[in-house]
């Protein structure tokens, strides 16, 4: 019972309250760039849950073999390339298994390799000191987290075409502004705990 | 972008080549990591000194009445369980005098708070002092740096006061109060170890 | 080589924040005191350059289709190196920027302008490229730490100046009387806030440049 509560406070935290994008700042590119259009962003936040579940399962893995050999100074080195070498395996799985979801995600797995939230949820999963299950858990609900963040990006900046503003905000900066907007809105979760 | 042309060109490789990049790619990390050992090497002693100098410095903030270098305890199953059914997890136990400085680790809004707390000989708390915490800059910051004695406030309380809570025994600044929470929550898993190791 | 140019670059034509919009995760993260921001434009700079200089050098030995692989691998040991110097020599700045440090491997910067610059340009002209880039990148996180610190708390130089509290840091020196400022600046909103009138202040001054 105790795990279970455990789990959903890991799970509400990543998704609202810590939110990557809005309170950890973590994944901020692929947020501005791949955030023009709903359904892009729908691809690209399905591709970093999914790699963000795996990497947490395998990099957990690989920081306790570490341990074992007293290579903790190699964490950083050893997670990055696992990463890479992950986002790299599934790209070529997904091509010649499922060519239907490699066409729909194959354009965004190269540029997870370098999102800052895949390497940050499994440098957090060891800090945090999370047993398996609960690094998988914060991994997945942390991309959950992300996906909800860009699609509802995504469909405020589709509207922000029509909307009037000073010619210097064009581009990033008022895509910004409204991330800040939103970052402020998301805020009102932190007081939010299930006990 | 150019990993993925990366990707679409290995698949027909000749295999001569495959193995050469192979090769560099893992002499490349062999040298890496030899470089890494060496800065490890150098770096370590200063790195564990520096860890040790924080948890001394913790303890002697909690324990006003320490004598000589206090003792590192084991852990008991019954001071884990303890800890564990307050909601917290203790680390770490050291003892002078008959009273304890024990650094618990709780959750607060931002990932974990560790904690050192010193509980006296009769039970009562002597101090708390934050080790390390990712708490929002500007809020639940605040609660870290003991501004308005917010953590001076649980000295004194001991397992007689009952399960200290945020808003019935402890007051939390105003816009931190998961940080002060949690707080709250590592000094009661300390009591409740203190209660167990007599 | 033209270092006038690279220099101008760095700090304003090309600069790898308000212009190319790179490394944007630590530009907003951690600039929420004068130290943090200084710490980070330094470890970004060192690492920067010295990842510019060992990537030029091996550029030709590097087999193409493995290059992204090893710029990651070289820009990591490097990163590590530093992250256990500032562990061992100013442990109190590794603490505050705990995640990110690490994290400088998925900065853009540095895959950027190894991608863009070093591998196709000599030892020197990368070496002034990392030192200009990375001055560039600092002096905009210290204008970020500057502003959100002056209108979130009111203070100026947090963690390197003004009287120290009970945790041991500086407070920095109070300018604005602590009980007028906007402490959501410090907040994650500040950084989106802030950064985004900074970009656009700097879009606003290219266009009225070029006129």
């Amino acid at each position: 019972m105790e795990q279970i509560t455990n789990l959903l406070a890991i799970t509400l935290g990543a998704v609202l309250a810590n939110n990557f994008i809005f309170s950890q700042f973590l994944g901020i590119c692929p947020f501005l760039g791949v955030s023009k259009k709903v359904d892009t962003a729908v691809g690209m936040g399905v591709a970093v849950t999914f790699v963000m579940g795996l990497a947490s399962a395998i990099t957990w893995l690989v920081n306790v073999l570490l341990v074992k050999l007293g290579l903790e100074y190699m964490q950083t080195v050893a997670f990055i390339l696992v990463i890479a070498s992950l986002v790299q395996f599934i790209e070529m799985f997904l091509q010649k298994a499922m060519p239907t979801l490699y066409t729909a995600l194959g354009v965004y797995l190269p540029l997870i390799t370098t999102n800052c939230a895949v390497l940050g949820v499994a440098l957090l999963n060891i800090q945090n000191n999370y047993n398996f299950i609960e690094s998988v858990v914060y991994g997945i609900t942390g991309g959950l987290g992300f996906l909800l963040a860009i699609v509802l990006f995504a469909s405020i900046r589709e509207r922000l075409v029509f909307a009037e503003y000073p010619k210097a905000f064009e581009g990033f900066p008022i895509a910004l502004i409204t991330a800040g907007l939103m970052a402020l809105a998301f805020m009102g979760f932190s007081g939010l705990k299930i006990w | 972008m150019s990993n993925e042309v990366k990707t679409k060109e290995k698949v027909d490789m000749d295999p001569k080549y495959i193995i050469k990049l192979t090769v560099t790619l893992f002499v490349t990390c062999v040298i890496v990591a030899g470089l890494l050992g060496l800065v490890n090497q150098v770096t370590l002693p200063n790195i564990t000194a520096a860890n040790e100098k924080k948890t001394a410095d913790a303890i002697q903030k909690v324990m006003p009445e320490m004598e000589g270098d206090p003792v590192a305890l084991e852990l008991t199953e019954a001071m884990t369980a303890a800890a564990s059914g307050a909601g917290a997890t203790v680390t770490e136990a050291y003892e002078s005098n008959g009273a304890y400085a024990l650094k618990v680790v709780a959750s607060g809004s931002q990932g974990n708070i560790e904690m050192m707390v010193g509980v006296d000989a009769e039970g009562a708390v002597t101090g708390v002092s934050i080790v390390n915490n990712s708490e929002t800059a500007g809020i639940g910051s605040k609660v870290m740096s003991n501004e308005n004695g917010v953590l001076d406030q649980f000295i004194g309380k001991s397992a007689a006061d009952g399960t200290l809570s945020v808003g019935k025994n402890v007051d939390a600044i105003s816009g931190a109060t998961v940080s002060s929470r949690g707080v709250t929550t590592g000094v009661n898993a300390a009591l409740a170890v203190a209660g167990v190791m007599g | 080589m033209n270092l006038k140019k690279q220099f101008m670059d760095g700090l304003l034509y090309q600069n790898p924040v308000l212009v190319q919009v790179l490394g944007m995760c630590s530009t907003m993260a951690i600039t929420t005191s004068f130290f943090n921001g200084l710490g980070m434009g330094v470890a970004v700079t060192v690492i920067l350059t010295l990842s510019n200089v060992i990537i030029s050098a091996i550029r030709k030995i590097v087999p193409d289709k493995i290059r992204i692989a090893m710029f990651i691998v070289v820009i990591a040991g490097f990163v590590t190196m530093v992250d256990l110097f500032l562990q061992a020599f100013v442990p109190a700045l590794a603490e505050s920027l705990g995640v990110f440090i690490p994290l400088i491997v998925v900065n853009c910067i540095i895959l950027g302008r190894a991608e863009a610059f070093s591998y196709k340009n000599g030892v020197a002209a990368s070496f002034f490229d990392g030192v200009f880039q990375g001055i560039g990148y600092t002096l905009v996180l210290l204008a970020m730490c500057i502003i959100r610190e002056l209108l979130g708390a009111g203070t100026f130089g947090g963690g390197l100046l003004g009287p120290v509290n009970a945790a041991g840091t500086h407070m920095g020196i109070q300018i604005i009387p602590s009980q007028f400022p906007a402490g959501m600046l410090t907040l994650p909103v500040g950084g989106f806030l802030v950064l985004g009138c900074l970009i656009a202040a700097m879009q606003w001054a290219l266009s009225k440049s070029k006129k």
